[in-house]
């Protein structure tokens, strides 16, 4: 009779702590598949930087000398690197929410180890609130990473964090959105001054030279905004599968939940492959 | 509105100029044959300056500049979808010229937080939307 109660009380504790570890397969997916989605997308290769350089000539119609097109795109580094901690913190915390999913992930200190701070960088400045948000995720995955949470934590922290999840990826979102943007008023702009161009009586050497750099340019220019337009589809699916799992956070292992976080997984996957 | 709502509101208002500045870019595009210096010189002018405010009102979202902006903003919202809209589908040159000037009146007007100045611009685009 002590044997059988000792055996079914240490069968129940196996459940407790089975319950407790128990492995979200598809909620590990998805967000393998945003931390690597977003380490991929922080490697982008034209930032506020190149936007700097060439937005100092395409707006510039008054230069005479070549010393005139000359730009100064110091600051617009800070802002590159703000933009980069906001990318690495993303997927730190995502990497941290695997973790608790029951599966272990790659895990990346360094991007975490420097939270963003208030305050002007470049054109942009990060105000108290975009800094309080991005550094409250770097301080909750820190805290997921280095401590030996169970999976049932995972409910715990989206409840607690969705809504600064949504500002951080809004933000972020706005940010990619803005600069896209601005790119895309350079092509309108070399639009205009080729148009322009054109309509001044030019040779026909020179109406060649003038088509050819509009095509090139033009070509170059889609190509980034196309990258962009990548980035912002992927933050957006992002942000909607941390949604779909705060709504389901007391059914994690639904049907329905699994088939919508592979969807979304899925979903970005193809953003980023086509 | 809160800072990220502003935020997102300057983006809009971006938007907006940007594409009616690429609506003045594609009508000087298409009928440069036709159009005399005059008016390309008018149109390229007003369309450098929507341009330029298109480009204030992005770094503006960036900068979430806009805070307690909504006393300003009440009616442009509404307002700004159809005019896009409206101006795809004119060919009078005399009416996308004071479309133009509308709406880079309604851009100072914003920028400058003059309330009168947003109703007087609004008024004007719309009229000359109407015809």
């Amino acid at each position: 009779m002590k044997n059988t109660r000792l055996l079914a009380s240490g069968l129940l504790l196996l459940c407790i702590i089975q319950a407790g570890c128990v492995q979200l397969k598809e909620v590990h997916a998805f967000t393998e598949t945003c931390q690597t989605t977003l380490d991929k997308d922080v490697q982008i290769s034209y930032g506020y930087v190149d936007y700097c350089q060439d937005s100092c000539y395409i707006f510039n119609v008054s230069g005479r000398q070549l010393a005139d097109f000359d730009c100064n795109c110091q600051n617009d580094e800070g802002y590159d690197t703000v933009i980069k901690k906001e990318y690495n913190i993303l997927s730190a915390y995502f990497c941290a929410l695997g973790k608790l999913a029951g599966t272990q992930s790659k895990i990346n200190f360094a991007p975490i180890a420097t939270a963003i701070q208030a305050g002007t960088y470049g054109n942009m400045v990060v105000t108290t609130e975009e800094s309080t948000v991005v550094s409250t995720l770097a301080t909750v995955a820190t805290d997921l990473l280095t401590t030996k949470y169970k999976s049932k934590k995972i409910r715990e922290i989206l409840v607690r964090y969705n809504d600064t999840l949504a500002i951080a990826m809004e933000l972020l979102k706005l940010h990619i959105d803005n600069l896209k943007s601005k790119i895309e008023l350079m092509r309108t702009k070399i639009q205009q001054r080729c148009d322009l161009l054109m309509a001044n009586n030019l040779t026909d050497a020179e109406k060649w030279s003038t088509v050819y750099i509009y095509k090139q340019k033009r070509k170059e220019l889609a190509a980034i905004i196309s990258s962009y337009d990548k980035r912002y589809g992927s933050l957006d699916k992002i942000k909607q599968g941390h949604s779909t799992l705060y709504a389901n956070v007391n059914d994690l292992n639904s049907a329905t939940l699994k088939k919508k976080v592979i969807d979304l997984a899925s979903d970005i996957i193809y953003f980023n492959n086509n | 509105m809160g800072t990220v709502n502003d935020a997102i509101f300057a983006n809009k208002l971006g938007h907006f100029y940007q594409d009616i500045a690429q609506d003045l870019g594609d009508f000087v595009h298409t009928h440069i044959g036709t159009l005399s210096r005059e008016d390309i010189a008018t149109l390229s002018d007003g369309q450098t300056r929507v341009i330029n405010y298109a480009n204030q009102f992005f770094s503006l979202s960036d900068k979430i500049a806009f805070e307690q902006s909504e006393s300003y903003f009440n009616g442009v919202s509404n307002a700004i979808d159809s005019y896009d809209k409206a101006i795809k589908e004119i060919h009078d040159i005399n009416r996308v010229i004071i479309i133009s000037t509308g709406v880079i009146s309604l851009a100072l007007a914003i920028v400058s937080q003059n309330g009168g100045g947003i109703l007087s611009s609004v008024q004007t685009i719309a009229g000359a939307v109407k015809g």
